[in-house]
């Protein structure tokens, strides 16, 4: 068997980084259309997501279009409902291991004063910041399939994803979905 | 002319199939009762309904702070709460609408969410109430996908006798995969006297 020249070695290996440089960088900045979504997420066709102002549990406005060029996790919740209590320990989760990344995550209490929020966080031993729908106004706008539900958007303020009932969100699937999202050409 | 023949054939029966894409699927049910709760299950999905007494509403809406006058309709109402889990790959279809309810061989006429938030809006209900409300009501249509699970109450007029559901359920994103049918017997509007397991089959 021949043994290839020094000259063929080289350009064999060039071609070989030079391939694998071009397949990182195309993983690194692939359209967020390619990434598959774990089990129980929906694919939405985008459509702009409705732009709301809402203040949180201390008083403090927030709008969805504050966040545009970022990807928002909107996740709908109440605490009569049953598969809302079982998620939230997750999403509390999902917000202690996505701190220092671009996500915003808006929580958003359907049609609930502070004081039910409050007795129901500290029943949970939970501690996150919610924006309260008072009216739930904002809830009817969105159209949820059912509640609870998050809403993926993307940083041009459109709906892309949609969760199908409770998931969980601190799990490897979807945290490895989530940034692969942040780092995806919407 | 011969070659023409089976071609015809094929597509006589493309069409038969696709006329009959929703036909009714023969599906083995397992329907428990206990204490008044309903399950059923089958390959396709699981289906719960749970007859709820007018005590276990007032206290779930007084505790969300729902005034009295709306209290007090909501009492006189018969709400089974239902759930539906999709255990197949496929789209199943819940379309209230489409269900039949009846007690004696009469029907029973189930109050459509709209009926129920014009009622809200006539009493001048506060949109917090009606939207709680609104939410724990069973979707008026739903494809559910693989996996998911979603409910909500089914409102009827409260009534002492047994009532009987037709449910249908549509499967496939057209619907055309086929239909499934069931009979439950023996739903029955809990009260507030309801001992668990008595009266009920």
């Amino acid at each position: 068997m021949k043994h290839l020249a020094p000259q063929k070695n080289y350009l064999l290996i060039l071609l070989t980084m030079l391939a694998l440089f071009c397949l990182s960088v195309t993983s690194a900045n692939s359209s967020a259309a390619d990434i598959k979504p774990p089990k129980g997420l929906l694919i939405l066709k985008p459509e702009p997501a409705p732009d709301f102002k809402l203040a949180d549990t201390d008083g403090k406005f927030t709008t969805l279009s504050a966040s545009r060029n970022k990807w928002v996790f909107v996740h709908f919740w109440a605490s009569w409902c049953g598969p809302c209590r079982k998620e939230l320990p997750a999403i509390q989760k999902l917000i202690e291991k996505m701190k220092g990344t671009s996500l915003k995550i808006i929580m958003i209490n359907t049609a609930e004063t502070e004081d039910m929020i409050f007795n129901f966080f500290g029943k949970l031993g939970l501690d996150m910041p919610t924006l309260m729908d008072s009216d739930g106004q904002v809830t009817e706008q969105w159209k949820p399939r059912g509640l609870p539900v998050t809403i993926l958007v993307d940083p041009a303020g459109n709906k892309r994803y949609m969760a199908l009932g409770g998931r969980p969100w601190d799990s490897k699937a979807y945290l490895e979905f989530l940034h692969k999202l942040l780092k995806s050409k919407p | 002319m011969k070659n023409w023949l089976p071609v015809l054939l094929a597509c006589l029966g493309l069409g038969v199939c696709v006329q009959l894409g929703a036909k009714e699927l023969s599906v083995k049910h397992k329907i428990k009762y206990d204490k008044g709760r309903i399950s059923v299950k089958n390959k396709y999905f699981s289906l719960q309904m749970i007859p709820r007494t007018p005590d276990q509403m007032e206290a779930f809406y007084y505790a969300r702070g729902f005034p009295p006058n709306m209290l007090k309709e909501i009492r006189e109402l018969c709400l089974i709460t239902t759930g539906l889990k999709n255990l197949s790959q496929d789209i199943i279809w819940l379309e209230v609408a489409d269900w039949q309810f009846s007690a004696d061989g009469k029907p029973v006429k189930r109050f459509h969410r709209k009926t129920l938030l014009d009622r809200w809006k006539t009493m001048k209900i506060p949109l917090r109430f009606q939207s709680t409300f609104r939410w724990t009501l069973i979707p008026e249509k739903l494809d559910y996908r693989p996996d998911e699970r979603e409910g909500g109450n089914i409102v009827l007029p409260r009534t002492g006798k047994p009532i009987t559901v037709n449910a249908v359920f549509h499967l496939g994103k057209n619907k055309t995969a086929g239909t499934i049918k069931i009979k439950i017997d023996n739903v029955v509007c809990a009260k507030d006297n309801d001992q668990p397991g008595k009266g009920k089959k």
